[in-house]
């Protein structure tokens, strides 16, 4: 494994946390957001075309999707998004995965910005080598 | 009674013995792998000042992306510091040779 692909490795790493967080931010900020009485609930979820490490090796591209999840209902006549039975759709977004994807995504960046940290601390010590 | 003699060829590797001169002189000279070394680290330091741009501009640059091929380019610079430092000492030290 050379230098240039454990630096990739910690890169596709960053990339892949910042897409997690992204699609999280974007559930939690979707949850309280009624749907509109034709459309369907959503979340956002990050997909990979094959596993991670030919994504690594490839530097193949991961995105976020939309994945459709279930609806909750709640009843609010008075609103202008109720349906026939006075019912308002709203995404049923589970608030506590959300926040624990959001954890573990900023936790798993740091962890990778420390890796290519230790790395670059290394090589910049293994230039020292023979120094005066 | 014939004495026979000593057989300096055992000590070293036949390919070297070989009428071959590629074999045995490195191919390409220490020059040519220096400037090739040069051209390689500026065109990352490129890399690095496009990307930047790119996202000074809010072309949707990612952060992480920029800040890596900073250090890139910034790592193999201070390696290409530390190769002249040593050519430099190395011909100093021939300089002061006593002739």
């Amino acid at each position: 494994m050379s230098i240039e692909s454990v630096m990739n490795a910690s890169r596709v790493g960053l990339s892949y946390e910042r897409l997690r967080m992204d699609a999280a931010s974007r559930n939690i900020s979707a949850a309280n957001m009624p749907l509109a009485t034709s459309a369907s609930a959503t979340t956002a979820q990050v997909i990979g075309s094959a596993d991670f490490g030919s994504q690594i090796d490839d530097n193949a591209g991961f995105e976020v999707q939309q994945v459709p999840i279930a609806s909750r209902a709640e009843h609010d006549p008075g609103h202008p998004l109720a349906d026939s039975q006075g019912m308002v759709h709203y995404p049923a977004t589970d608030l506590v995965q959300e926040m624990t994807t959001l954890m573990t995504a900023s936790r798993a960046y740091e962890a990778n910005v420390r890796a290519f940290n230790l790395l670059r601390g290394m090589i910049m010590k293994s230039m020292e080598i023979g120094a005066k | 009674m014939t004495i026979e003699p000593i057989a300096a060829s055992s000590l070293v590797a036949p390919s070297l013995l070989a009428n071959n001169p590629e074999s045995v002189a490195p191919a390409t000279d220490f020059g040519q792998m220096l400037t090739e070394g040069i051209s390689r680290m500026d065109s990352g330091l490129q890399v690095a000042d496009q990307q930047l741009r790119a996202m000074a501009a809010g072309k949707g640059v990612a952060v992480q992306d920029v800040m890596i091929s900073m250090e890139q380019a910034r790592m193999n610079l201070m390696f290409m510091v530390e190769v002249r430092n040593r050519a430099v000492d190395a011909y100093q030290e021939l300089m002061r040779m006593q002739l």
